[in-house]
């Protein structure tokens, strides 16, 4: 059996908004539900050849459905997995618009972690309905719900990002931010795509604030995850920085198969469910090995020319796609993480070479880096040039 | 420059994992040797005996349903049965013995 995988699926594409920067153009965004034999056949699959794995339900927007189609989801899961099996976990992703008491009720209940789409007081850049998301927020505790809000910062936003982490922070919701991505609506209007220049300087801002914030009750995301890996601590910051190809896979409602929930051009489709009789399968179609293999070309340019090569892997092959190209790089997202992540690099390096007051500094910093001093795991290398 | 029609998945995997910085981690963890949990834990309080692999046992030495019970029980009596049959009674302990 095989490790574990994380398994995008996307029941429906249907939305009840209309959110400017939407991988799925309007005419994509159709009614239409993934059937229950699809998501058996899907689990059993998944059952059968991986030790562990987790489900993220995506869309669209996947609270188009009813409680009752996610009961039972949730029912054929532990039909494959076993009853309260340590094998399986979902996550939701929503836009928060149909969050209600019963639903967080069930997301409790059954241990469901929530993803929440949503920008606080600067919601309406991208989105709708901001008054209604904010009031639904009031639902989810901290203490009885996995739940984090994933702001996406746009042009119109840039420059927004501290207000935007003050506010999540005074309610003491985590909080993991991203940019626009040139995909999907976003690729037919450019403009809503924040300069990269913007982005790098406002998001090294909202981390040095958050970096002495006493009163700061949650991680920063990414930058937190950034600051241990920097710190030698290796966890997998996002998926756009890990090797993520044959440990994720994406289903559509009509079965087909992609490697990533981004929007992914038509030529790494990885054929449709009712084709394959293992997963493993996917993993061998010819749109897999199109990906792959540019996905090598190009981690084998940055391997040689980049000093961040080993935190960013080749940062994120869609990202690449939209931006520069598969088998090239120095796009965006390359330059965003290259300068943010060597920030936050040399930080770290100041703090454990100058051994500062860690008073200073808020708590996940000062465990991160006491952490450090305690257990070295490696030494700290410090971008080149 | 590498050319992206040639190799096969196999390789591109291989290329691709060798080219991940945690690949060295999860080369370690399956080089592991493997550990199997379900060993039997209290050999030495058994007198280093192996866990029984009768289709009647289970792995700690029970039964395996309820059915090997009901025979196992079933088989006690009728044992229990026939020893008095033929010691009359345990040889008279048992006085009211009718045969």
């Amino acid at each position: 059996m095989k490790e574990h995988i994380s398994v995008v699926i996307k029941p429906t594409l249907a939305c009840d908004l209309d959110c400017r920067h939407c991988y799925h153009t309007p005419a994509e965004r159709v009614p239409g539900t993934v059937s229950s034999d699809k998501l058996d056949r899907l689990f059993r699959m998944v059952a059968e050849e991986y030790e562990s794995a987790w489900f993220i339900w995506h869309g669209g927007e996947p609270l188009t459905l009813p409680l009752r189609f996610y009961k039972d989801a949730l029912a054929l899961q532990e039909r494959h997995f076993g009853k309260g099996s340590h094998r399986v976990g979902n996550t939701i992703q929503t836009n928060g618009t149909a969050i209600d008491r019963r639903f967080a009720d069930f997301c409790r209940d059954k241990k469901v972690n929530l993803g929440i789409s949503f920008e606080g007081p600067f919601n309406d850049a991208l989105r709708q309905e901001t008054d209604r998301v904010d009031r639904n927020l009031s639902y989810l505790s901290r203490k009885e719900h996995v739940f984090s809000v994933n702001p996406t910062v746009s042009a119109a936003t840039v420059s927004k990002q501290r207000e935007m982490y003050r506010h999540f922070r005074d309610r003491g919701i985590d909080v993991c931010f991203s940019p626009v991505l040139p995909m999907g609506c976003a690729a037919e209007d450019r403009s809503l795509v924040p300069d990269a220049d913007e982005y790098i300087a406002e998001s090294i801002r909202m981390f040095d604030e958050w970096l002495f914030d006493e009163e700061a009750e949650i991680p920063l995301i990414p930058h937190y995850l950034y600051l241990l890996n920097a710190l030698g601590e290796r966890v997998e910051s996002d998926c756009a920085h890990s090797s993520c190809l044959g440990k994720w896979l994406c289903m559509h409602p009509d079965g087909s198969l992609y490697p990533c929930a981004k929007r992914c051009p038509e030529e790494f489709l990885m054929g449709d469910l009712d084709d394959i009789g293992r997963i493993g399968d996917a993993f061998a179609s010819e749109g897999f090995r199109r990906i792959l293999a540019g996905t090598v070309a190009r981690r084998e340019k940055c391997r040689s020319e980049c000093d961040l090569y080993e935190y960013c892997t080749g940062e994120c092959s869609i990202n690449a796609c939209y931006e520069c190209g598969l088998e090239s790089n120095g796009g965006d997202s390359c330059r965003i993480f290259r300068e943010v992540f060597g920030h936050i690099l040399g930080v770290c390096e100041g703090i454990l070479r100058d051994r500062p007051d860690l008073s200073v500094y808020n708590k996940y910093v000062r465990d991160a880096v006491v952490g450090r001093l305690v257990n070295p795991l490696a030494e700290v290398t410090v971008p080149r040039g | 420059m590498m050319s992206v029609n040639s190799p096969s998945i196999e390789e591109l995997s291989s290329l691709y994992m060798s080219q991940s910085p945690v690949s060295l981690t999860s080369v370690a963890m399956h080089a592991k040797p493997t550990t199997d949990y379900n060993q039997r834990q209290d050999t030495a309080e058994h007198g280093g005996n192996e866990a029984c692999d009768y289709c009647c046992c289970d792995d700690k030495g029970c039964c395996s349903s309820a059915g090997w019970y009901a025979v196992l029980i079933g088989g006690a009596a009728v044992t229990c049965a026939c020893c008095c049959y033929c010691t009359h009674g345990f040889n008279g302990v048992w006085t009211y013995w009718p045969f």
